[in-house]
């Protein structure tokens, strides 16, 4: 039997919506606990960890396979195979500024981010030495509050953006959804990953 | 120090010499290597992660040192320079720590290993004999329940010559990104052939639809190594994933690691890499692998017959 590790936040519904399909129940079980692991009627396991914690328990053999945000793929890069792409949990990292204001892309420029590998590299990669500044979160609110001139985040419709008076200046690229697994566990537990891959492509769109 | 840290202390110090007392009852000499030499000696030979991801030390001259972070191109060096006149092929063995930056720990991860080299050998029977050694080990340490995957260095190789980016392709061969090597597949010709993994039958039925020459032959010897290991008692064990990959460019030829319940990643792993010894002077076919012994030990059941449980 697979165990899953799910990401628990904004992608967990959409997890949980794909696992129905391809018939693993996970929703009644969940609802009205609080717990982080619990154990589906076919026997599959499913642990609720923080999103960036997903690949750790696949890398280190705890879980099976997981499912977790390219954008946390990107910016701890983890040894783990990235199976498929699920088509949900999509967004776009962009380079955001203060409405009406420029970036001056030269060094110093100071960028707030949730991902200092992504935008460093970024910056990296124009020839730029920025100074990145990491966030935990609410990153929309450093350039309101002096700490920096543009941020780096991810978006889906643009609005918290908007509501804190930033636009978007550049798209990087866009995310979403991946399965993951341990090169271990594909190597051992073969015959189930194949089963959940092939139902997977089946029954959603994610070709 | 901890009564803790003593214990595994211990632990790995049975493992490793039970270990290299296998190698040389199977012909393997051991052999002793610097951990802390002239970076030039040696970077010729390492991968480019290896050369990312090592520590290097600049002595009192301004000479660049290189803290140890790979046994296999100091061997092939060794094989070239002053092993050069032993008989072939050259079967060695060695145990000890390797450095690398990275990891958890501010130190940098300190990674355990014991591995044999064989050189001078490209038959197909001197990879048999490291992959059922490797096997041996596992068996040694009373762990059962491992699989041995096998594949083969010349399918990525082709792969990435033929691929439109070839960046973009072995980051897919690297992550197993199946659409997108199902994609390349279709536009280099190579069809479900990356995608091809699962009981040795597989090879039979993919040899059928397979057109590429390098490739055809790569399936043909995997097929003969993995007839060998069957013979060798290790038939259940054994699968192949003609996507497998490690350290790409290193390896020439049949790749493998063998994985353990419970860890998500290699416990042991090794192939044939026919280009290194040439670095170092006259080329020489060559095949190997490494155990992370620190790996092995995590596994509870991994010293269970060497005596040591209850020692607390």
């Amino acid at each position: 039997m697979l165990t899953f590790a799910l990401p628990a936040g904004r992608m967990l519904q959409d997890c949980l919506f794909m696992l129905e399909r391809i018939g693993i129940t996970v929703q009644p079980v969940l609802s009205g606990t609080r717990k982080l692991l619990v154990q589906t009627e076919d026997g599959s396991r499913i642990i609720l960890a923080r999103p960036s914690d997903v690949p750790t328990y696949v890398m280190h053999g705890a879980a099976d396979i997981g499912i977790v945000g390219k954008d946390v793929l990107l910016e701890d890069n983890p040894d783990v195979y990235e199976l498929l792409d699920l088509g949900f949990g999509r967004g776009r990292f962009v380079v955001a500024v203060p409405r009406g204001g420029t970036l001056h892309i030269g060094a110093g420029i100071r960028v707030a981010t949730k991902f200092p590998r992504i935008t460093t590299e970024y910056f990296r990669s124009l020839g730029v030495l920025a100074s990145v500044i990491h966030l935990k979160g609410a990153v929309e609110l450093a350039p309101l509050a002096g700490l920096s001139d543009a941020i780096v985040d991810i978006v889906s419709t643009g609005r918290t953006l908007a509501e804190n008076g930033l636009v978007i200046e550049r798209e990087l690229f866009s995310i979403s959804a991946r399965l993951i697994s341990s090169r271990a566990a594909f190597g051992l537990k073969d015959r189930e990953i194949e089963r959940v891959l092939e139902r997977i492509r089946r029954e959603t769109s994610c070709a | 120090m901890s009564i803790m840290r003593s214990r595994q202390g211990r632990e790995r110090r049975v493992l490793e010499t039970s270990i290299l007392e296998l190698f040389e009852r199977r012909g393997f000499t051991e052999v002793e290597v610097p951990w802390i030499e002239p970076l030039g000696a040696v970077d010729r030979g390492f991968t480019e992660e290896i050369r990312q991801t090592s520590y290097r030390i600049l002595d009192h001259s301004g000479e660049v040192l290189v803290l140890r972070p790979d046994f296999t191109a100091p061997i092939a060096k060794m094989a070239a320079t002053t092993l050069k006149s032993e008989p072939r092929p050259l079967r060695i063995c060695y145990s000890g720590s390797v450095f690398r930056r990275g990891g958890p720990s501010p130190g940098g991860q300190k990674l355990y290993q014991a591995g044999v080299e064989l050189i001078g050998s490209g038959e197909v029977e001197a990879d048999a004999e490291v992959v059922t050694l490797a096997a041996e080990c596992m068996r040694m340490a009373s762990l059962k329940e491992y699989r041995i995957v096998l594949g083969h260095a010349a399918i990525a190789s082709v792969l990435l010559d033929l691929a439109p980016d070839r960046q973009k392709a072995a980051r897919a061969l690297e992550c197993k990104q199946l659409q997108t090597l199902e994609e390349l597949g279709e536009l280099t010709g190579l069809g479900d052939v990356l995608c091809t993994r699962g009981p040795v039958s597989v090879l039979e039925r993919v040899l059928e639809r397979v057109t590429n020459a390098s490739v055809y032959s790569a399936i043909i010897r995997l097929k003969v190594l993995a007839d060998a290991l069957e013979a060798a008692g290790l038939g259940s064990c054994v699968r192949v994933d003609l996507g497998l990959v490690r350290d790409l460019g290193y390896y020439t030829g049949p790749v493998f690691e063998i994985y353990y319940p419970g860890l998500g990643t290699a416990i042991a792993g090794g192939g044939r890499y026919d280009d290194l010894v040439g670095v170092f002077g006259d080329a020489e076919p060559a095949t190997g692998f490494a155990l992370h012994i620190d790996k092995l030990l995590s596994v509870p059941v991994g010293t269970a017959m060497l005596g040591l449980t209850g020692i607390h």
